[in-house]
């Protein structure tokens, strides 16, 4: 028998619970999709979800979520618009999904983890689970105790690699809040994570990780995988002056095993974030530690702790401009100014994604490579944004004034 | 009046045509916004009768036809009009219970007439302010149970204030969830559970990783930085 529920162009407006303000589902073992929706103005007054409580999921449940509005949407506890939570008794092959896309958090907020979104898998070894985001907005969320303004996921300490995944894509985390905790836009522990062609901008903490957080919660953490792809940061801020603004990294003792990749993100600070440092590499403890294993390259930014890869990443300023783009989905352009390093200065045969695959677009899917300094070649901008290719001017071109 | 399971022409070339035969399938047309409950023999078709007609496979209220299996409840025509906006509100007295929980499955489907030109039905359902109860109950034979362009409204329960969905395969379709509230735990608009033999019981306060917190924020400054 199926456990299938489909939702297609369904509102939910102003819907009351303790968990699960508009929708609730147990032990969910099928598909549920939604479509098309609308969930606004739900609470969930003393407890999680918001908007949608998936609590106790079986390993077969898979849940997609296209093209759907959260808006306002409040809890008391976890997980201000959705809360996905996998089964405690977890048992059997299967990984449960929870699949994201084109769809928009606004204004949610938690009482404790995840303003916009809270997924957890950590209570025990068996537990598995994949979290999906792919083209969505991520904007004016809080948590208002605990981790994740915008995002929040969660695996179990010692779970092994692979088991708890994060993959997400061309999404914007914009002007949350982590009120009384870290992570104002992205928290990811205990498990692996993949973001490429994202912007984080202008998110807030009250300390560490005002753009991201991920890390390890456990000194005896197994290896995890962390990798940052064509990225943008900008003016992320913290109410106390701490190491970590755009970027915190919490390591194992031994990190011997775990694999940081850093390739073509762009670090943009605000202006007044001087004091500590923008980006930091961390261990839980101090002692005698193991670095991680690190890789990538052409990471540009003024400041030195974002550059993790020494020779191959570029301190400058990356001189961009925010500007609206008039889009409800990517609300807020990054774009390299004329003559700022970050055009083409992303060599094309590096921009590829953790599969070692060339990068086709950028987050708003607009083309790359394209020649953006009119040089003749291809190559990527860095950060989440492309600039289009310039036209040379064929007159200029031959050298002729 | 005499019970129809179709009403127009139109509509039922129209219904044909968007529908997927079952053997055995009754369309049923509610002609009335009216509730009562008990029911009352007045020659209209409530949806409280609609509904039990479908869940006992028989003509168990003569105002309506009867269910057959696979069924398909609808309203009739006119029922829309521009002067309500092609929008139909029935108070309810109490909550719906759509299907059974034990038998054989069949479809179940309540969906207004199709559109007609601009013009889209709808049907708001609507709980009783005096006496809080759930909207509708759908049990677990309803499968597949389909909900099309339909308002669940101010409904109350213990779980799942709209709509308590017991079903395992179900589509909603342009429903609107509008004010219900679950006094309980769970679903202010939709609980759905599943699961043999699991017994329901408030989900706990979990703990998680407290990260970077206002109380460790001196412990940051003993964090051992990594260097490249």
């Amino acid at each position: 028998m199926s456990d299938d529920a489909t939702f297609e162009s369904v509102h939910f407006i102003d819907n009351q619970a303790d968990s699960g303000g508009a929708l609730g589902q147990l032990y969910g073992n099928g598909n549920l999709r939604i479509s098309n929706g609308l969930f606004q103005d739900n609470h969930a007054a003393d407890g999680r979800g918001g908007a949608i409580e998936l609590g106790s999921i079986n390993p077969a449940h898979q849940v997609s979520i296209f093209n759907t509005s959260f808006i306002g949407n409040q809890a008391g506890s976890d997980g201000g618009a959705i809360l996905f939570e996998v089964a405690e008794g977890f048992s059997g092959m299967g990984t449960p999904l929870l699949d994201i896309a084109y769809s928009r958090f606004v204004d949610n907020s938690s009482g404790r983890n995840g303003g916009g979104l809270f997924a957890a898998a950590g209570f025990n070894v068996n537990q598995r689970m994949q979290v999906q985001i792919s083209d969505s907005l991520f904007r004016g969320n809080q948590a208002n105790s605990g981790l994740g303004g915008g995002v929040r996921v969660e695996g179990f300490s010692a779970s092994q690699a692979g088991q708890t995944r994060v993959h997400i894509q061309r999404s914007s985390f914009i002007d949350n809040r982590a009120a009384d905790g870290g992570g104002g836009g992205l928290v990811g522990s205990n498990l692996d994570m993949h973001v490429e062609n994202s912007l984080f901008a202008e998110n807030h903490a009250l300390v560490s990780g005002a753009g991201l957080i991920h890390g390890a919660s456990d000194v005896d953490s197994p290896p995890r995988t962390l990798t940052l792809i064509g990225n943008s940061f900008h003016r992320q801020t913290q109410t106390y002056s701490v190491p970590g603004r755009s970027l915190y990294l919490l390591l194992p003792p031994d990190a011997s095993g775990w694999t940081l990749t850093f390739s073509g993100n762009l670090f943009d600070p605000a202006s007044n974030s001087s004091g500590s440092d923008e980006c930091l590499i961390g261990f839980i403890e101090s002692g005698s530690t193991q670095p991680p294993t690190l890789q990538g390259g052409d990471n540009l930014s003024p400041e030195a702790s974002c550059l993790f890869l020494g020779a191959t990443d570029i301190q400058a300023n990356p001189m961009v401009a925010a500007s609206d783009s008039g889009n409800a989905l990517k609300p807020l352009l990054l774009l390299p100014q004329p003559g700022s390093p970050a055009i083409d200065a992303w060599p094309a045969d590096a921009c590829t994604n953790h599969l070692e695959q060339p990068l086709t677009g950028d987050l708003r899917d607009a083309p790359r490579p394209a020649d953006g300094d009119a040089s003749g070649v291809a190559d990527c901008d860095i950060g989440a944004f492309e600039l289009p290719a310039v036209i040379a001017d064929p007159i200029f071109a031959n050298s002729f004034e | 009046m005499t019970p129809r399971k179709t009403h127009h022409p139109l509509i039922a070339a129209l219904l044909a045509l968007l529908s997927v035969p079952h053997a055995g399938a009754a369309t049923i047309v509610v002609t009335t916004h009216a509730d009562a409950n008990p029911s009352v023999t007045d020659g209209e078709c409530s949806l409280r009768e609609a509904l039990a007609n479908a869940r006992a496979d028989s003509a168990q209220f003569p105002d309506c036809a009867p269910g057959t299996g696979d069924d398909e409840i609808t309203f009739d025509e006119s029922l829309f009009r521009l002067g309500n906006l092609f929008t139909v509100t029935i108070n309810l007295v109490g909550g719906l219970s759509a299907s059974s929980t034990s038998g054989p499955a069949h479809a179940l489907a309540i969906r207004p007439p199709p559109p007609v030109g601009p013009y889209t039905p709808r049907v708001r359902l609507v709980a009783s302010p005096e006496s809080p109860h759930t909207v509708m109950s759908v049990r677990s034979t309803a499968a597949p149970f389909t909900l099309e362009r339909i308002n669940i409204e101010g409904g109350r329960g213990i779980t799942g204030g709209g709509i308590n969905l017991e079903s395992q395969r179900a589509t909603f379709d342009n429903v609107h969830f509008i004010g219900n509230r679950a006094d309980g735990s769970g679903g202010g608009a939709l609980m759905q559970r599943y699961g043999a033999g699991e017994t329901f019981s408030p989900r706990p306060r979990r703990s998680y990783w407290s990260g970077p917190t206002s109380r460790a924020v001196a412990a940051w400054a003993a964090a051992v930085v990594f260097a490249s």
